[in-house]
C-alpha cells in the first residue's frame, strides 16, 4: 500500500490525539473539581484551546491541498507502479485511494472544525461551570469533529463507513449527555434506534454495491465496476439507493428525517446545533463524494435514483418548511427548518452533478479506464471549457453560510433558552427590550436564514439558485427546482419573521431584562460577522472555492 | 535648496494642521507654531533667492527649474503637478515670506485677546500655504487650485469676526464678487488645455511653446490668443479688484487690519498682477495686441478712478483700500503697455510699502480705537514711531524720486508707458498727482494739526508691533535700489523669465526706448509729488485755500466722489435686483407650474388610482394571499401528525419509503425506452 502524503490528514489526526489528551486530563482532573488540575486547566478551556490550532491547521491543510491538487506521483503498490493525484492517501492495488484529500474535502474539514469550536464556545456558556462528566463531552465534540474530517476525504466504503459511525456513535452519546433530563435521555435513545436502522440499511447497500462490482469498496473502483453487465438487473441501483439511505439519515433527508425534530428538541442545545451543521456537512460531502466519484458515468436524468433525488428534494423542502409554520418551540422549528435547509443543498447538489456528469463531457467509452486517468482528462476538458462559475462552490457557499446563520440563531436560543428557562417562541415576547443584542443577533440569523439580502443566506440561496437555472438550461427539472425553492423561501419567511414579530413587537408584560456571558457574546457576534460579512467575502470566497471544485475532478 | 522649494508652502500648511488642531495649548496659543513656520518658509525662500541671484542657479538651470510628477489620469494622458522656480517665482515668494512673517509677528500684538487667536493664526498659515503654492505653481491647474484657496482664506479672514453683520456681508461680498472673475480664468485655462493639451506651462508639451495653436481667428473677430488673454484677465480683474469688479476691496476692510495689510494689500491682492506676469507669454504671443490694450486701459481706468474716490474718503483704511486699488490699476496698466518688469518692480516695492502703511494704520486705530480721521489729529507726537514709518511709506507710495523705492517702480512705468502710449503716460502722471494729494490728506488729518476727538487718548503701540513698522518701512526705502535706471539687476533677471523667444518680443516691441535715466519722466513724476503735496498742504495743513467755499459750485462732484461714483448703488439696482427678479420669477413658476399644476395633479390622479387598486387588492389579491395561507397552514398541522414521537412509528415510515423509492428505481430501471439507448451508446 501506498500511503501518500499523510500530512494532509495531519489536522484530524491532531484533532483526534487532542481529544484523547482532553479526556485522559480531565478524567483526572474530574476527580476533585475546582481543585487541583481542574482549577488550573478547566476541560471547558483547554479544550477549546485545543481546537483552536486544529482549525488553523485545517485552513493550512486546505492551502496545501490547494496547491496540489492537480499534481501527480508515482505511487508503488506492492509491485505495481501507478500514477495517482498527490492528494491521494493509502492507495491499494489499481490505484484506488482510501483518502482523498483534494481542497472540496479539506473545506469541509475546515468548516467542521470551525463549527465544532463555536460549539463548544457555546457550550461554554450553556452548561453549568460544574458540569459533569465535562472530560467526555468535550472530547466527543472532538472526536465527531475528527470523524467529519475523515469522512470528508474518504473515497472509500469502508473509511466512509467508519468515519460516519464513528461520528453517530460520538452523536448519540452527546444528544443523551444531560442524563437528569428525562427528554435528553429519550433524544439519544431514538437517535440511537433510528441511527442503527439506516447504518444497517446503509451497510447493507454497500455489501449490494460491493458484490455487483466485483468485490471493490474504493469508490473508483464501483465506479469502474458499474459496467452495463454489472447494472443490468437493476440490483446495482438498489444498492445505490440503500447506500444513499444511509447518508440521507445523516442529513435528514426527507424521508430519513424523522429522528431529526425530536432528536434537535431534546438533546442540549449546542448539540443540536452540532448536530444541525457539523454533523449535516458529514452527510452532504459523503453523498456528494459518493455521487460523483462512484456513481459518476452514467448521464443521470437516465438514472430512476436521480429523479428520486429530484423528488426527495421537493419534498424536503416543503416538509420541512410547511411543519415548521405551526411549531411552538423555536428548537422544533429550527430542526424543521434544517430539514428544509437541506433541500436547498441538494438543490446545488443535483445541479452539481451536471458539471461532472454532463452531456459533452463524458466521452464514451471510459467504462473501462483506470478512474485517475479519466479524471484528470477530464480535468483537462473541464478546466478548458470552465465558462460556468456556478457549480458545486454553491453548495460550499451555502454550507459556509448556513454554519454561521444556523449556528448563530442556536446560539441564541442556548443563550436564551438557559436564561429564561424556555424554548417556546412566545416567551420569546419583547425580547428586543430584555436582551436587544441577542434579540436584534437573532433577527439578522432568522432573515439570513429567509435568503433576505445583503446577508449570508442571500448569497447562498443567489449561488444554489443561479446554478440551478445556468443547469436548467438543458436540465428543466433543475429549474423546476429553483422555483419551487424561491417559493418555499417565500413561505420559511412566515415563520422565521413570526418569531421577529414577537420579540419586537409583542408586549414583554414588565419581565426583566439580562445580560448574558462575554463568551455566547462572542459566538454570537463572531456569527454576525460571517453571517453579515459573507456578502463582501463572496468574490473571494467564490475564487478559492472555484479552485477548490476543479481539484474534486483531478 | 531649489530642487526642495516645494517644502516652502508646505511648512505653513503642516502649520495650518497643527494649529487648527492643538491651537490653544500650543505655544503661544498656537501664534509660535505659526510664526516658526513662516519664518523658516522665510529663510527658505532667501536661501532659494541668494542661490538663484547671488550663487548662479540661474545661470545652472538657464533661468528656469521646472519638475512635475504625475497627478491623477485624464483620459489617455496623465496630468502633472509640479513647481517651477525662476526669478519671478523668487521674488514673489519673497515678498510673500517677507510680508506675511511681518504681519504674523505684528499679528501677536494686534490680536492680543481675542477670542478665537489660534484660528486667527491657522487661517494665516492657510493663506501662506496657499499663496507660496500659487507663486511656484508650474501648471494652470494648481494655480487654480491655490488661486482659489487664497480666495477661501480672504473669505475667511474678511468674515473673522463674523459676528458683525458688515464684517459678514463683506466677506460674502468678496467671495462672490471674484468668483466672477474666477470663471473667466478657468475659461481661460479651459481654452489653452483644449488648444495645447497641456496644463503646464512650461517645457516641449507646456502651454507656452504650443502658443501657436491659438494663433486662429476666435469669436467676434478676435484671435484665439486675444480671447484666452482676456478670459485670463478676468480673473486678474476680480482679484486685483479691478474696474468694474473692484467693489469687494473697500469692504474687505471690514476684516482685522493686518489681514488688510497682508491679504488686501500686499500679496493676495497681487496676485492677479503675478497672474498675467505669468502668463505673459499669452499676451505676447497676441500679435493684434488686443488683450493687453484692453489690459492697459482697464488698468489706467482703474488707477485714475480709485485714486479720485480715495481724496474724499474718511475712514483710514477705506484710504489705503483706494490707494490699494489705484495702486493695482498701476500694475496692470504698466503691463498692458509691455511693462512687464517694471510692473513686477512695483508689485514688489508696493507690497512692502502699502503693508507698512497699513500696518501703521492698523497702528493708529490699535492706539485710538477709531478709524474715522475726522476723529484723530496730533497723533505725530503720541505715535513718533508709527508716524515716521507712515511717513515713510507715504513717500514711497507717491513716489518721490532717487529716496524711495515707490520712486524707482513708479518712474520705471512712466518711463514705459512715455515710449509705447502717451495717453496711458496721462494717466498715470494724474494718477500719481491725487495720489500724493489723498496721501497727505490722510498724514495730516492723522497726525498733524490738534487731537479733533478730546476723548480718545492715544498711546503708542507695543514693541512686537512696531518693529515690523520700522522693517517694512526700511525695505521701502531700500528695495527700490535694485531697480534703478543706470544699473538694473532687477530687469536684467527678469527678462529671461519669459524664455528666449518672448523676451525677443518684448524687446522688440520696446525697440528704440531709451534704457537708463529718463529726464521727462523724472521731471513728470517729480512735479506730480511736487503739486500734490503743495495743494494737499495747501488745502489740509496750512487752511490757506478753503474747499468748503467750492460748496455750492462742485458740491455735487463732492458727493459723487464721496459716494464712490455709486458704482454699489448701480450695481444694486442693476444686477443684484435683476437677479433677485429673475429669482422670484422663477420662485412663482415653481411654485404654480410645477408644484401646484403638475405634482399635485399628479399626486391627485394617482391617488384616485391608488384608490381602485385598493378596492381590487383588499377584495381579489388578498383573498387569494389568504386562500394560499389557509391551505399552507392547514397542510402543514397535517403533515405534523407524521411526528408521532414514537420511535417504531418513525422506522417503519421509513422502511416504507424504502420499499416505494427501490421500486420506483427499479421500475424505472426496467423501462426498456428509457435504458436501451444509453445502453447502446455507452456499450
Amino acid at each position: 500500500m501506498f500511503i501518500g502524503n499523510i500530512k494532509l490528514i495531519a489536522p484530524a489526526l491532531y484533532l483526534a490525539f487532542a481529544a484523547a489528551v482532553v479526556l485522559i486530563l480531565g478524567v483526572i482532573a474530574g476527580r476533585k473539581p475546582d481543585k487541583g488540575l481542574d482549577h488550573w486547566l478547566p476541560t471547558q478551556y483547554l479544550a477549546p484551546a485545543l481546537t483552536f490550532p486544529g482549525v488553523v491547521y485545517a485552513l493550512w491543510a486546505v492551502l496545501k491541498s490547494l496547491a496540489e491538487a492537480g499534481e501527480t506521483v508515482d505511487a508503488l503498490v506492492g509491485s505495481e507502479l501507478v500514477r495517482v493525484p498527490a492528494v491521494a492517501l493509502f492507495v491499494t492495488r489499481g490505484g484506488h485511494a482510501q483518502l482523498t484529500v483534494d481542497p472540496f474535502g479539506a473545506i469541509f474539514t475546515l468548516i467542521a472544525f470551525a463549527g465544532t469550536l463555536i460549539v463548544m464556545l457555546l457550550s461554554l456558556d450553556y452548561f453549568e461551570a460544574r458540569q459533569p462528566h465535562k472530560a467526555e463531552y468535550y472530547s466527543l465534540l472532538m472526536f465527531a469533529a475528527a470523524a467529519v474530517s475523515f469522512a470528508a476525504v474518504a473515497s472509500d466504503l469502508i473509511a466512509i463507513y467508519l468515519s460516519i459511525e464513528l461520528l453517530s456513535l460520538a452523536s448519540y452519546v452527546l444528544a443523551s449527555f444531560v442524563k437528569t433530563d428525562r427528554r435528553s435521555g429519550e433524544a439519544g435513545l431514538k437517535y440511537f434506534l433510528y441511527g442503527a436502522a439506516c447504518s444497517a440499511v446503509g451497510l447493507y447497500g454497500m455489501s449490494v454495491l460491493f458484490g455487483v462490482t466485483g468485490g471493490s469498496t474504493a469508490l473508483s473502483a464501483i465506479a469502474r465496476g458499474l459496467t452495463p453487465s454489472a447494472v443490468a438487473g437493476g440490483a446495482a441501483w438498489v444498492g445505490v439507493v440503500f447506500t444513499l439511505v444511509g447518508f440521507g439519515f445523516k442529513l435528514a433527508l426527507v424521508p430519513f428525517q424523522f429522528w431529526a425534530p425530536d432528536v434537535y428538541q431534546g438533546a442540549p442545545t449546542p448539540v443540536t446545533a452540532f448536530l444541525s451543521v457539523v454533523s449535516k456537512a458529514a452527510g452532504l460531502v459523503v453523498l456528494v463524494r459518493f455521487l460523483v466519484t462512484a456513481v459518476f458515468p452514467l448521464p443521470p436524468e437516465h438514472l430512476s435514483w436521480y429523479w428520486i433525488l429530484v423528488v426527495l428534494t421537493a419534498a424536503a423542502m416543503f416538509f420541512g418548511n410547511l411543519v415548521a409554520i405551526p411549531q411552538k418551540n423555536i428548537k422544533r422549528m429550527l430542526a424543521y427548518s434544517s430539514i428544509a435547509q437541506v433541500g436547498y443543498l441538494m438543490i446545488g447538489v443535483l445541479s452539481a452533478l451536471h458539471a461532472f456528469t454532463g452531456e459533452g463531457r463524458l466521452l464514451p467509452g471510459l467504462w473501462n479506464v483506470p478512474n485517475a486517468l479519466v479524471r484528470s482528462a477530464a480535468g483537462v476538458v473541464h478546466r478548458a471549457s470552465w465558462e460556468t462559475p456556478w457549480d458545486m462552490q454553491g453548495v460550499i457557499v451555502y454550507l459556509a453560510a448556513y454554519l454561521f446563520m444556523n449556528l448563530g440563531a442556536f446560539a441564541v436560543a442556548a443563550g436564551l433558552g438557559r436564561r429564561i428557562r424556555s424554548d417556546a417562541i412566545d416567551d420569546y415576547a419583547g425580547m428586543i427590550h430584555r436582551c436587544p443584542f441577542l434579540a436584534a443577533s437573532l433577527t439578522v440569523f432568522l432573515i439570513s436564514l429567509a435568503g433576505v439580502p445583503p446577508t449570508a443566506g442571500f448569497v447562498g440561496k443567489l449561488f444554489i439558485f443561479g446554478g440551478a437555472i445556468q443547469a436548467g438550461r438543458s436540465h428543466p427539472e433543475l429549474v423546476v427546482l429553483a422555483v419551487l425553492g424561491i417559493i418555499n423561501s417565500v413561505i420559511s419567511a412566515y415563520y422565521y419573521l413570526n418569531v421577529v414579530r414577537v420579540m419586537f413587537f409583542a408586549p414583554a408584560n414588565s419581565r426583566p431584562s439580562f445580560k448574558v456571558s462575554f463568551v455566547l457574546n462572542l459566538v454570537v457576534a463572531v456569527c454576525l460577522v460571517g453571517t453579515l460579512g459573507l456578502v463582501f467575502a463572496a468574490g473571494p470566497v467564490v475564487d478559492f472555492i472555484s479552485l477548490a471544485v476543479c481539484s474534486l475532478l483531478d | 535648496m531649489v530642487e526642495h522649494a516645494w517644502l516652502i508652502p508646505l511648512l505653513p500648511a503642516i502649520a495650518f494642521g497643527l494649529t487648527l488642531l492643538f491651537g490653544r495649548r500650543g505655544p503661544g496659543e498656537g501664534a509660535y507654531i505659526a510664526i516658526a513656520a513662516i519664518c523658516t518658509s522665510l529663510a527658505m525662500s532667501l536661501i532659494v533667492a541668494a542661490r538663484w541671484f547671488l550663487a548662479g542657479g540661474s545661470e545652472a538651470y538657464h533661468g528656469l527649474y521646472s519638475v512635475s510628477v504625475p497627478w491623477m489620469p485624464a483620459g489617455s494622458q496623465a496630468v502633472e503637478t509640479g513647481f517651477c522656480i525662476d526669478a519671478l517665482s523668487v521674488v514673489m515668494l519673497l515678498v510673500v515670506t517677507i510680508v506675511a512673517s511681518l504681519v504674523q509677528i505684528y499679528s501677536i500684538g494686534y490680536m492680543h485677546g481675542d477670542p478665537r487667536y489660534p484660528r486667527y493664526f491657522a487661517f494665516h498659515s492657510l493663506f501662506a500655504a496657499a499663496m507660496l503654492t500659487l507663486v511656484i505653481a508650474n501648471n494652470m491647474l494648481l494655480m487654480f487650485i491655490s488661486w482659489e484657496l487664497v480666495g477661501l482664506t480672504s473669505y475667511l479672514l474678511i468674515g473673522f469676526w463674523f459676528e458683525r453683520p458688515s464684517a459678514m456681508r463683506a466677506a460674502k461680498k468678496a467671495f462672490l464678487v471674484t468668483r466672477v472673475g474666477d470663471v473667466g480664468f478657468l475659461a481661460g485655462m479651459i481654452l489653452l488645455y483644449l488648444k495645447t493639451g497641456s496644463f503646464n506651462l512650461f517645457g516641449a508639451n507646456g502651454v507656452f511653446e504650443n502658443l501657436s495653436r491659438l494663433d486662429v481667428v476666435g469669436p467676434f473677430g478676435l484671435p484665439l490668443l486675444a480671447v484666452a488673454g482676456l478670459l485670463l484677465f478676468c480673473g486678474a480683474v476680480g482679484k486685483s479688484a479691478q474696474f468694474p469688479l473692484h467693489v469687494w476691496l473697500p469692504d474687505a476692510m471690514e476684516g482685522p487690519t493686518p489681514v488688510s495689510a497682508l491679504i488686501h494689500a500686499a500679496t493676495m491682492v497681487a496676485a492677479g498682477v503675478y497672474l498675467v506676469a505669468r502668463m505673459y507669454p499669452v499676451y505676447l504671443a497676441d500679435s493684434s495686441g488686443t488683450a493687453l490694450q484692453v489690459v492697459a486701459y482697464i488698468g489706467a481706468f482703474t488707477a485714475l478712478f480709485a485714486a479720485t474716490i480715495g481724496l474724499a474718503q474718511n475712514d483710514i483704511k477705506r484710504v489705503l483700500a483706494y490707494s490699494t486699488i489705484s495702486q493695482l490699476g498701476y500694475m496692470i496698466m504698466s503691463l498692458g503697455v509691455f511693462g512687464y518688469v517694471a510692473a513686477v518692480f512695483h508689485l514688489m516695492t508696493h507690497a512692502f510699502f502699502k503693508a507698512n502703511l497699513f500696518l501703521g494704520a492698523g497702528s493708529v486705530i490699535h492706539g485710538t480705537g477709531t478709524q474715522d480721521i475726522r476723529d484723530m489729529g496730533g497723533l505725530r507726537r503720541k505715535m513718533p514711531w508709527t508716524y515716521w514709518t507712515f511717513l515713510i511709506s507715504t513717500l514711497s507710495l507717491c513716489g518721490v524720486p532717487f529716496v524711495t523705492a515707490g520712486g524707482w517702480s513708479k518712474e520705471e512705468i512712466l518711463a514705459v508707458a512715455w515710449h509705447t502710449n502717451r495717453l496711458v503716460f496721462a494717466a498715470g502722471a494724474v494718477c500719481a498727482f491725487v495720489t500724493t494729494c489723498y496721501m497727505f490728506r490722510l498724514v495730516y488729518k492723522v497726525f498733524h494739526g490738534e487731537p479733533r476727538n478730546k476723548d480718545i487718548h492715544a498711546h503708542e503701540s507695543p514693541r512686537v508691533m512696531l518693529a515690523p513698522l520700522v522693517i517694512l518701512a526700511f525695505l521701502a526705502i531700500s528695495a527700490g535700489y535694485v531697480g534703478t535706471p543706470w544699473a538694473n539687476v532687477f530687469e536684467h533677471n527678469m527678462l529671461p523669465v519669459l524664455g528666449h523667444s518672448y523676451a525677443s518680443v518684448l524687446e522688440h516691441r520696446l525697440e528704440g526706448m531709451h534704457h537708463g535715466f529718463n529726464p521727462v519722466v523724472f521731471f513728470v513724476a517729480l512735479t506730480a509729488v511736487a503739486l500734490g503735496v503743495g495743494l494737499a498742504s495747501a488745502i489740509w495743513l496750512k487752511p490757506l485755500l478753503r474747499i468748503e467755499r467750492l460748496e455750492p459750485y462742485l458740491g455735487w462732484l463732492a458727493r459723487l466722489v464721496e459716494n464712490k461714483y455709486y458704482i454699489d448703488e448701480i450695481y444694486q439696482a442693476t444686477i443684484i435686483r435683476g437677479l433677485m427678479l429673475a429669482s422670484w420669477i422663477a420662485f412663482k413658476f415653481d411654485y404654480w407650474v410645477i408644484d401646484y399644476a403638475i405634482v399635485n395633479g399628479t399626486a391627485y390622479l394617482t391617488r384616485l388610482a391608488s384608490q381602485l387598486y385598493g378596492w381590487f387588492d383588499r377584495t381579489v389579491v388578498d383573498g387569494v394571499v389568504n386562500l394560499v395561507g389557509w391551505t399552507t397552514k392547514t397542510v402543514g398541522n397535517a403533515l405534523r401528525y407524521l411526528q408521532t414521537g414514537v420511535a417504531q412509528h418513525y422506522v417503519f415510515l421509513t422502511v416504507v419509503a424504502l420499499i416505494i423509492i427501490s421500486l420506483a428505481v427499479l421500475a424505472g430501471h426496467y423501462r426498456e425506452e428509457a435504458w436501451i439507448p444509453i445502453a447502446g451508446f455507452y456499450r
